[in-house]
């Protein structure tokens, strides 16, 4: 009849709806992605057919570009990272950025970026969090510091990413149990160079802020996480720190049986979470993003791609005739007529 | 205007203050066991609420209470009347057919008390009756009590087998609808888009091999369940066996008591770590601002909620227990 | 409805939602239907909509409300589905002809702490703590509810506003304008629900908020810098008449039902500085929870008649 913490967090939101095995989390993407290509195959069935266009769409259908998988991951990612910068602009806490952050990525494995433009739904994700993590900022400062943007236009998003959310609205971020271990750790390694641990605790936040560029907060728990990037920045502290915590490698006593079991265990997940870390953590480019929103374009107005096409062949019909702009040329195409 | 007929009453007039129903749709009467006299709501007020007065009906003058007025329930007011005086006579000769030792005394006891109300309804030696009335109730004082405290028993017993069908009925419900829910699942594999969502997630090819699998789970889920409701009816039956034959009375006395544990379960018997003094120099210049101390604002609180932070979940391993078929199943 | 509940009847209004009486349709369980009302907000959804979805999906255990579902019908209003409990608190207490007994109020008292403890384990302070607020199950089970007011605890340095909790139930701190508090202000709380439990009254009703400040000192004694260093400091603290401490005599002719035990546990959950105030484990372990009478068993505890 014990509660203990782990079953706290089997309770939690974060548990039951937002962690998936890998497999779950790929099927699920895969699932949006499709819907993405089905909504924009719509748009395309319903452009009307008395515009040129229209035929030249459909008749070229075979060159539509679709996004693919990964390019949906990284434009999301990309606009993670505008979010990060836009929280550090109007000074909100790791909290609401981090929040913020995971509001986008689970908006996007139960939509495509082909039904909804990240840029706009990142602007509401920012919004929501703040408000969630109590550091509302009205919608119309919020707004008027955005170029280009409306409170209307904000706000109208934000029932469709409460109801994505499942009306889930709480994120355990790892930052808290990073602190905890720092502090656990000083009870476990008492004669520990105080400085070692501050540096290690800060070089692990960093990297706890990078985890959220990737896919690790859906595949693991916010303490496997904080223990992985404090890991990575001082290996040799931390199985210092697990061995001395489950008594193992002891000296002058063997080890614990029950404990041996769970250092390997969490071992085991430092390692697979750690391999993720240094692979996975997304940053596109300003380039790779804008040749993906142009696509994104095309998918959300179909009838563009047509007019795209028509202006493709009129050029190339052009182009035979003025080659070379120099005057020779000139006066020969006057000639010719 | 009409000669009022103190005999013959309209149906919705009130005779003392001749309000009409029709001019006044919220009239309502009431009556008073003295002498069954109709006045309505607003004359009682009116008449009796500083204290007893005479009936106002002309040749009555009766000595009427306003705490015994009543709502006339019966069309017939000598139905009434002959119900109040059961129900009188009722109160005070309460025995059952049990506590006689042959029918025939039971008979003859139930013709006695006919007889007491038919007198006190016809008014035939009312005097008479009512003492016998009084004298019967000082001297059985004790029976009667027993009898009304044995026919409450009876009720509570009662109301207890609802609740515990009731709450029977809803466990079994419950039961039920999960076995449904499985035999759904199984017959949604049947579509197609379920079988490849199962093809790729668990990398089994063969769609007859994958329903098979996932048959035996919920026949063996479906076997757990049918168990169980085959436990909720045994037990059920006990518990109804158990109230039906008084035993729960008893029992309460003799249950053996359960420790008393304050947290019912709430918070980890050791925690999984040993709280101590923490060093964070910039955290205890912070809260060392008078403002913090003042508040009741505590240090330790944030240090406990992160280190109850940083062992929740630490060891649940998402990979395993988010189960592949369950997932998908939902 | 589309969803599988049913609307039946309208049972009471708040300034964000509309709350109804309904029926889950495949179980036939009752429920409480709060509708959030759209457009009083002009941010959006409404900040105590936000925090009851966010706090009650989170939390389950048998003396908080349960959240049964979250959902929108189709004209995209919100609805939030939560169990229904038919009574609360406050209805008992001012109910003169419900009898309530020590053995009764010690099960109130143990179900409210168990609940608390429960929010401050997961790091959440309720803020809105009042009898109002702790509903009862038909089965007798007290549960802590509305959480429009919740909040986790947060960083260190972040600043939280005094001006929550129902005055009554106001800790001082809150009272003086605190900005830095902690989950003290919760059992400051119970600590009066408990006060008025005994008294059938309410405690401390002040009729403003520096009424308030008056009517908690006379009762309790004004805080001093030695009592509660930094007091003085506090931004709403301001030159008060000094009211002397009750003795313990004059706080048992005030409360003549209660056992020496009691009073020590309320006089704890009312210590003025926050400090010293016991937290909820202490409150739970504390030893008038294991003296007789017992605890009244939920099922045989009074309900409204």
């Amino acid at each position: 009849m014990v509660v203990s913490n782990d079953d706290l967090f089997r309770r939690s939101t974060q548990f039951r709806f937002w962690s998936f095995t890998r497999l779950q989390l790929e099927e699920l993407r895969v699932v949006a992605n499709k819907k993405g290509i089905e909504k924009t195959e719509e748009r395309i069935n319903q452009l009307d057919d008395s515009l040129p266009e229209t035929k030249i769409v459909k008749d070229h259908r075979d060159q539509f570009q679709y996004v693919h998988l990964d390019e949906e991951k990284k434009l999301v990612s990309y606009y993670a990272r505008r979010c990060k910068e836009l929280a550090s602009f109007f000074h909100l806490s790791a909290q609401s950025r981090s929040t913020a952050i995971m509001y986008l990525y689970k908006f996007y494995l139960y939509h495509s970026v082909m039904e909804y433009h990240p840029g706009n739904i990142m602007l509401t994700c920012l919004f929501l969090a703040a408000k969630v993590e109590n550091q509302f900022i009205g919608i119309n400062s919020f707004s008027k510091n955005i170029p280009k943007t409306t409170p209307e236009g904000i706000l109208k998003n934000e029932y469709l990413i409460l109801e994505t959310m499942k009306f889930s609205l709480q994120c355990h971020h790892p930052f808290q149990p990073l602190y905890g271990f720092f502090l656990d750790i000083q009870q476990m390694l008492p004669k520990l160079d105080f400085n070692r641990l501050g540096k290690n605790y800060d070089g692990a936040r960093e990297l706890v802020n990078d985890s959220l560029f990737s896919d690790l907060p859906f595949l693991y728990t916010p303490p496997q996480i904080a223990l992985t990037c404090l890991w990575v920045c001082d290996d040799v502290l931390v199985e210092k720190y697990l061995s001395k915590k489950f008594k193992v490698n002891r000296k002058d006593e063997p080890d614990d049986e029950q404990g041996l079991q769970h250092y390997n265990k969490i071992l085991v997940i430092i390692r697979q979470c750690a391999d993720i870390l240094r692979k996975e953590v997304q940053d596109p480019s300003q380039d790779e993003s804008k040749t993906i929103s142009a696509k994104i374009k095309l998918c959300l107005e179909p009838a563009r791609f047509g007019k795209k096409i028509l202006k493709q062949t009129t050029e190339q019909l052009k182009r035979p005739a003025s080659i070379d702009e120099s005057p020779d040329t000139k006066r020969v195409k006057v000639e010719s007529e | 205007m009409v000669e009022l007929n103190w005999n013959n009453i309209p149906k919705d007039l009130c005779p003392v203050c001749k309000t009409d129903k029709y001019l006044s749709p919220s009239l309502q009467f009431k009556i008073n066991p003295e002498c069954y006299h109709k006045i309505c709501d607003s004359c009682v007020d009116r008449i009796f609420s500083l204290g007893p007065s005479p009936c106002p009906y002309p040749n009555c003058g009766k000595i009427l209470r306003k705490n015994r007025f009543k709502t006339q329930i019966f069309d017939d007011i000598e139905v009434e009347r002959e119900c109040d005086v059961r129900k009188r006579v009722m109160a005070v000769y309460n025995k059952t057919e049990d506590d006689f030792a042959t029918l025939d005394e039971y008979n003859a006891y139930l013709e006695q008390v006919e007889d007491y109300v038919y007198k006190l309804v016809n008014r035939i030696d009312v005097e008479q009756t009512e003492q016998k009335l009084k004298d019967y109730q000082i001297e059985h004082k004790h029976d009667i009590e027993m009898s009304n405290n044995q026919r409450d028993q009876e009720h509570a017993k009662f109301v207890k087998l609802q609740n515990l069908e009731k709450r029977y009925r809803t466990e079994k419900n419950k039961i039920n609808r999960e076995i449904f829910k499985e035999e759904q699942n199984l017959k949604n594999l049947s579509k197609t888009e379920v079988i490849n969502q199962l093809q790729t997630a668990s990398g089994e090819k063969d769609a007859d091999k994958i329903i098979a699998n996932v048959r035996d789970s919920m026949v063996s889920k479906t076997d757990i369940y049918k168990q169980q409701l085959e436990e909720l009816e045994k037990n059920y039956q006990e518990e109804r066996e158990i109230i039906i034959s008084g035993k729960d009375e008893i029992k309460e006395e003799e249950k053996p008591k359960m420790p008393f544990t304050p947290f019912n379960g709430d918070r980890m018997p050791t925690p999984p770590y040993e709280y101590g003094d923490y060093k964070d120099p910039f955290l205890s210049k912070m809260v060392d601002d008078i403002q913090y101390r003042a508040g009741g604002y505590k240090l330790d609180v944030y240090f406990q909620k992160s280190l109850d932070d940083a062992f929740t979940g630490l060891d649940c391993i998402i990979e395993e227990e988010k189960d592949v078929a369950d997932q998908i199943m939902v | 409805m589309s969803s599988g509940y049913t609307k039946e009847k309208k049972v009471g209004e708040g300034t964000y939602a509309v709350v109804y009486l309904g029926k889950q349709v495949v179980t036939g369980r009752d429920i409480a239907i709060k509708e959030i009302k759209t457009g009083t907000f002009k941010d959006g959804l409404d900040m105590s909509a936000i925090r009851e979805m966010k706090y009650l999906q989170e939390l389950k255990h048998e003396n908080v409300i349960e959240l049964v579902d979250v959902f929108a019908d189709k004209d995209k209003n919100l609805n939030l589905i939560l169990e229904f409990l038919p009574s609360d608190l406050e209805m008992i207490i001012n109910d003169k002809k419900i009898m309530i007994i020590p053995a009764d109020i010690k099960s109130w008292m143990l179900m409210t702490l168990r609940g608390l403890h429960h929010c401050h384990r997961n790091g959440i302070l309720h803020r809105d703590l009042k009898p109002n607020n702790l509903l009862i199950s038909p089965e007798g089970y007290l549960k802590l509810a509305d959480f429009g007011l919740a909040r986790s605890l947060g960083h260190p340095n972040e600043k939280l506003t005094s001006n929550v909790v129902t005055r009554w139930y106001r800790s001082p701190e809150l009272l003086f304008g605190a900005q830095h508090y902690s989950p003290a202000i919760d059992v400051w709380a119970v600590g009066i629900i408990f006060a008025e439990l005994m008294l059938r009254t309410p405690y401390l009703p002040g009729k403003d908020d520096s009424d308030q400040l008056v009517v908690t000192f006379q009762a309790l004694g004004t805080p001093t810098e030695e009592k509660w260093p930094g007091v003085s400091h506090l931004p709403h603290y301001n030159n008060l008449t000094v009211f002397p401490e009750p003795s313990r005599q004059e706080l048992r002719n005030r409360f003549p039902a209660a056992t020496e035990l009691a009073l020590d546990l309320m006089c704890g959950m009312l210590s003025l500085n926050p400090n010293n105030r016991l937290d909820t484990k202490a409150c739970l372990l504390h030893p008038y929870f294991t003296e007789s009478p017992e605890p009244t068993e939920p099922e045989k505890l009074p309900q409204k008649s």
